[in-house]
């Protein structure tokens, strides 16, 4: 494994549109919380679902590390 | 509460009674008591409802009423467009309670009405239509067996108004599935319990309203400036952007990443053809102009969750208009693995022209394909094999289901008098609550979901309190929910604030989607305060939510609801999925069926309220 990483982010409207990308690879050097994250300081993270791997539902407290995938969603989920 | 004065603020001030045995009408103030305690749309609807059943009347007997009811909101205040539809259900045998969004409710208000209360059976199929306080019967003999597509188009040529707007029901209805719904604008839908059957029942094709009455409002300033306020903040916000853009279907890929989607009958916890039918996906194909639009020409609102498309494909043909929804794309999707969304927009296409509840159609057929598969129904039952993710199957079982032909006569009984008719286990994975087939939203991870479905008055409905929301960290901070309900106490807190807050805004006229997460409750009281004069708040709206919960419980017991009919399916309780964020979890609804009976002062065996709470609630009817 190399000891430089990457972590990919994927965003979605209005998100994407607020942070100016879509998809975004993130080099990681260690693990590092989803609230740590630089890009996404100006993001209230609670109010979406942050999905890692497209397996699990994470919160901002959780850390992820190079080589995961994770989406920012936004919570629409209705009728 | 306070003592109003009641000037009907927010009211046309009149309900239209249609009594189809004789063709008549009789106009009837609207009751200024009523109205206090039970503000309009489904909390009056059912006040109505109250004094005219009983656990005697069939559903499907000129004696069951149909009560169309607009609220204060409706087409007054910002994302307000919503219609209620009450009567008893012939699905279930309880209330049967549905709303639709789109034009029709505000429409209706401008008609010079309220509301409508349909009673009787015609001699041969009839349509009323109402035009500026105007009531009369139409004979739609012609109309009757047409699609809704082709008799909507009939009707605004015959009666010269394109602006005419329709609720009206398809050939399911006509022919009394009690899994039909009654369409609005042609693509919004009163879908659940079976509301299309009673249309069916009484030989009306449709109800058509135009008008240009204005209602009028206790301080009209205040609510432009209340209005302007909740325009701009709700698509600012992550649900109201989110649904700005994507509609509900986006959905889909949350729910699938996070264990909310529904799949194979609630078999499986992942599955990869989410990613083909969400909107992300269908609108990059099928977008139609900006893709947005608003639910119908009159709504005041910014977010337009409907997603407009054009689909032109070699095997479906022609599509152009509302896209699915989540509830949809999960029902007639994932729930049957059909991972061809030009199969699903079809489908939707198919159901909406027919009449059909969508959810209950996915289930229902989801339910058919679990009993082929183990080999309890065969090939020689149904007509032809059926197989997992086959457009071809289930868009004949829908056919089949709206003609009641061969084995979709079954199936049009819904997934409970279905699976009691075939037995053999076929019970244990018939997902329903009270009859009702249940919504798109997993009560094995999201708990408040289970006990929301399982004591629901109506049967499973996503839409009777949205706990997902709560507990997937849309808080509701003005009611003490500041944080993810995680133990029995706070889910049990969440499952009483969401059925008050949804039973208030369903008889408000509100559509839950530019609330929950998009604005609090003390701007809905100002704005409900600015309509109608009244002098609430968010504690006292709340109250009144509470009593109309009550009141459907009470008139559910009159219908002969138990304690006992308030559970889950065993599917939830007993069984789990293997893979995915929900594996291995099931619902303890054993531990939070009894707190929310304490909670809510419920007799344990008749699932009744104590004389207590009716009392302190103005109930003693």
């Amino acid at each position: 494994m190399s000891r430089w990483g990457s972590m990919k982010i994927k965003v979605f409207n209005p998100l994407s549109e607020k942070l100016g990308f879509k998809e975004k690879e993130v080099h990681l050097v260690a693990p590092i919380k989803v609230k740590d994250i630089e890009v996404l300081s100006e993001v209230r993270l609670e109010d979406y679902l942050i999905s890692k791997n497209k397996r699990e539902i994470i919160t901002s407290e959780a850390e992820v590390s190079e080589q995961d995938e994770i989406w920012i969603l936004p919570i629409v989920d209705g009728g | 509460m306070t003592k109003l004065e009641v000037n009907l603020y927010g009211y046309a001030g009149k309900i239209l009674e249609a009594n189809l045995e004789d063709e008549s009408f009789k106009s009837t103030p609207l009751n200024k008591r009523w109205v206090e305690l039970y503000v309009g749309g489904g909390g009056y609807a059912t006040r109505i409802l109250y004094d005219l059943i009983d656990n005697t009347t069939d559903p499907l007997s000129p004696e069951n009423p149909l009560i169309v009811m607009t609220g204060p909101f409706t087409g007054l205040a910002a994302i307000s467009p919503k219609t209620l539809i009450v009567a008893r259900s012939p699905l279930t045998g309880f209330l049967a309670k549905s709303a639709s969004s789109g034009s029709f409710g505000t429409v209706l208000k401008r008609s010079g009405y309220d509301g409508i209360v349909v009673k009787g059976r015609a001699k041969k199929p009839v349509l009323i239509s109402i035009v500026d306080n105007e009531p009369q019967i139409y004979n739609a003999r012609s109309l009757w067996g047409k699609g809704v597509f082709e008799a909507s188009k009939l009707i605004k040529e015959e009666l010269k108004d394109p602006k005419i707007r329709i609720a009206m029901i398809g050939p399911a209805g006509e022919n009394l599935v009690k899994i039909s719904s009654i369409i609005t604008d042609e693509r919004r839908a009163f879908g659940r319990t079976g509301v299309g059957a009673i249309m069916g029942s009484k030989n009306l094709k449709g109800i058509a309203v135009s008008g240009s009455l204005k209602t009028p409002v206790s301080d009209e300033k205040k609510l432009i400036e209340l209005n302007k306020k909740h325009l701009s903040v709700a698509p600012t916000t992550s649900r109201g952007g989110g649904l700005k853009a994507y509609g509900t279907g986006g959905g889909i890929i949350s729910g699938a990443q996070g264990g909310n989607l529904p799949i194979k009958n609630w078999t499986l916890g992942v599955w990869e053809g989410a990613e083909k039918i969400t909107t992300q996906t269908f609108m990059e194909k099928y977008k139609l102009g900006s893709g947005m639009k608003v639910c119908g020409e009159s709504v005041i609102c910014s977010i337009q969750c409907e997603r407009a498309i054009e689909m032109d494909d070699p095997r479906y043909g022609r599509s152009k208009g509302k896209g699915p929804e989540y509830e949809t794309l999960a029902a007639l999707g994932s729930m049957n693995l059909v991972d061809a969304i030009e199969g699903i927009i079809y489908a939707n296409d198919l159901c909406d022209d027919l009449g059909l509840d969508t959810i209950s159609t996915g289930v229902v057929i989801s339910w058919a394909m679990e009993a082929y598969e183990k080999g309890v129904l065969k090939a020689s039952d149904i007509g032809f094999p059926l197989k997992w993710g086959d457009v071809e199957s289930l868009t004949k079982l829908i056919r089949m289901i709206a003609y009641r032909k061969g084995f979709g006569a079954t199936l049009s009984e819904g997934v409970k008098a279905s699976s009691t008719k075939i037995g053999e286990g076929s019970e244990g994975f018939a997902v329903h609550v009270k009859g009702l087939e249940v919504p798109m939203h997993n009560p094995r991870l999201y708990n408040t979901m289970g006990v929301l479905y399982a004591v629901s008055n109506i049967g499973a409905s996503h839409l009777q309190g949205m706990g997902v929301l709560v507990e997937r960290g849309l808080l509701l901070p003005e009611y003490g929910i500041d944080a993810v309900p995680k133990d029995t106490a706070s889910k049990t807190k969440t499952v009483l604030i969401q059925q008050s807050l949804c039973a208030f805004v369903d008889s408000a006229g509100l559509c839950k989607f530019g609330v929950f997460g998009v604005i609090d409750f003390n701007h809905i009281a100002e704005t409900f305060n600015a309509i109608t004069g009244r002098s609430e708040d968010k504690d006292s709206i709340l109250k009144i939510g509470d009593r109309i919960w009550y009141l459907e419980r009470m008139l559910d017991g009159k219908l002969g609801l138990k304690a006992e009919d308030d559970r889950l399916p065993d599917r939830f309780v007993k069984e789990a999925v293997k893979e995915g964020p929900a594996a291995g979890l099931v619902c303890p609804i054993d531990d939070l069926l009894p707190e929310f009976y304490k909670a809510r002062e419920l007799d344990p065996v008749s699932g009744q309220p104590t004389a207590r709470k009716l009392k302190e609630l103005e109930l003693d009817i």
